[in-house]
């Protein structure tokens, strides 16, 4: 049984007392451990990492490394070279798109996606679309999740990609990107996986997943801001180009041309944010050290409560996966009586924290018939007493608006 | 609560003066809010004299932007077209009776902003 109260005394950002943060798919809190991992590299040792020989340079390139190893650990990938550290999510998603495209590994066809995408995932598969004139097609919503008869449909073997997100960070619903790689294999199509708003909530297994590649930020998983993981399948890996050139990357370079390095340095273009990748490793030893699962059975808890106390209150309109088994702890909603701006305005005067607006996935929105919705989100160090509050400070704003 | 959502902020936003959609109009003009995607459209009637005969606007958004757009309307009613491009975001924040937030400035200006690139563009 995991002790909330004493996890709560891990985030220092928890310690105003009345303060309930319930922005967590916007940005995880970052516990101590982290905080301590990152101050103690740049207290002690703090150096660029490889080649150089003195002994700071030494010991940070063995924390780099060894956060590649526990980021490989924890996504179940075959090996350290398949793991690229990134400054986020979107960097790898743009890393990724660019390099399928410019590598030729990619047959004719089209792109399919779907309807629930982040901004990051999205906007550079709409690039890549325009410039290769690809069509780029999209899975609908079936009420919060994926229609799946519809992507048994729209993957054919014209599909060249398939990108979907593992988990929605507007509607926490969690897909069965299993169903979906599989239609995608068998028409010989790519899968890429967005797991930003699921790493840390649910476990992830790339291998499980059936992707050929999975990308995700640190921000969101207890690490600092600015890193960030792109996991290519090695077969895949090894025929792509670089997108990002520089230092680094390079394993000689003449006036005429250069040549790369080994993966995964091949696609870690000049230098990456070491004290953030060494926050990572941390967060995945605290993430760890709880166990995800167990994570997911405290915030599934919230979760449930969170929504029967929301659709309590008449005139609010709960827009979230309603099987808690397969939400990662987001519960979206909008209000009859205000928009979500004025919402989240009054709440934070109750510092009650939470985000409204399209959460960078406005296709998302417009499929729910919504311009903005107002998004309370969970974590392993919210509790009830933050619902509680939430739903306070709702009926609260209710009578400033009504 | 606090100065951002007094009574005659609200009482704007419940009750809006000039909402609505013109029939016959000089000028229509739609504006965004690119923070969060809310739009307002302003349409504009020019009176015999030159000056503004009527105006109105219409549009989804928070309480700060429709409560803005709703007090502005009012202000600008029989103004010239040099007068309206003279108003800057003081007397926005004068009508308010308040500052706001540096998030919530572009909900704020909304009705003003639009004004302007309505009648310049």
């Amino acid at each position: 049984m995991i002790d909330i109260k004493k996890i709560r005394k891990d985030f220092p950002q928890l310690d105003k007392p009345g303060y309930h943060y319930l922005d967590a798919a916007a940005s995880s809190l970052t516990p101590r451990q982290v905080l301590d991992a990152v101050s103690d590299y740049y207290h002690n040792y703090r150096a660029n990492v490889h080649r150089a020989l003195f002994k700071e340079a030494v010991g940070a390139t063995e924390k780099y490394e060894e956060a590649r190893k526990k980021v490989a650990k924890f996504i179940n990938a075959n090996s350290l070279e398949e793991i690229i550290f990134t400054s986020g999510a979107t960097e790898s998603s743009n890393i990724l798109v660019r390099s399928l495209e410019e590598s030729n590994v990619l047959g004719a066809g089209n792109i399919v996606t779907t309807e629930m995408e982040h901004h990051g995932a999205l906007v550079p598969l709409q690039q890549m679309a325009k410039r290769a004139k690809r069509e780029l097609k999209y899975i609908p919503l079936v009420g919060f999740g994926l229609d799946y008869n519809a992507a048994e449909r729209l993957v054919t073997d014209k599909t060249a990609l398939v990108s979907v997100i593992l988990a929605s960070n507007v509607t926490g619903t969690v897909n069965d990107v299993r169903r979906i790689a599989d239609i995608a294999r068998k028409n010989g199509a790519v899968v890429i996986v967005d797991a930003t708003a699921a790493v840390g909530h649910i476990p992830v297994d790339v291998s499980a997943l059936g992707a050929d590649a999975l990308y995700f930020s640190g921000h969101k998983t207890m690490a600092p801001t600015g890193v960030g993981v792109l996991w290519v399948k090695h077969a895949l890996l090894e025929k792509l180009e670089p997108s990002s050139f520089g230092g680094h990357m390079i394993s000689s370079v003449s006036k005429d041309s250069a040549e790369w390095a080994p993966l995964p340095e091949r696609f870690e273009a000049g230098t990456k944010n070491i004290g953030g990748v060494i926050g990572l490793g941390a967060a995945i030893d605290y993430l760890e050290g709880l166990g995800v699962a167990n994570i997911h059975v405290h915030v599934r808890a919230l979760t449930k409560y969170a929504i029967e106390k929301l659709e309590g209150i008449p005139g609010v309109r709960v827009l979230a996966e309603h099987d808690v088994e397969k939400n990662t702890g987001v519960v979206s909603f909008v209000c009859d009586f205000a928009h979500p701006h004025d919402i989240a305005e009054v709440l934070s005067r109750d510092n009650v924290a939470v985000r409204p607006g399209h959460h960078c996935a406005q296709p998302l929105h417009s499929a729910l018939g919504v311009n903005a919705t107002t998004r309370a989100s969970f974590h392993i160090y919210n509790t009830k007493e933050d619902v509680d509050a939430l739903v306070a400070a709702l009926i609260k704003a209710k009578e400033v608006f009504l | 609560m606090d100065s951002l959502y007094q009574e005659h902020i609200l009482e704007h936003y419940k009750h809006p003066h000039n909402r609505g959609r013109m029939e016959y109009f000089d000028v229509k003009y739609k504006g965004v809010n690119v923070s969060c995607g809310d739009d307002l459209i302003l349409y504009l009637k020019w009176s015999p004299e030159g000056k503004l005969g009527d105006v109105s606007f219409e549009g989804f958004g928070c309480a700060i932007s429709q409560s803005g757009a709703s007090m502005l309307t009012d202000k600008i009613k029989g103004m010239t077209k040099e007068e309206m491009l003279a108003l800057a975001s003081k007397d926005m924040y004068a009508l308010y009776g308040t500052t706001v937030s540096p998030q919530r400035e572009k909900c704020a200006l909304l009705a003003l902003h639009t004004l302007h690139e309505a009648l310049t563009k």
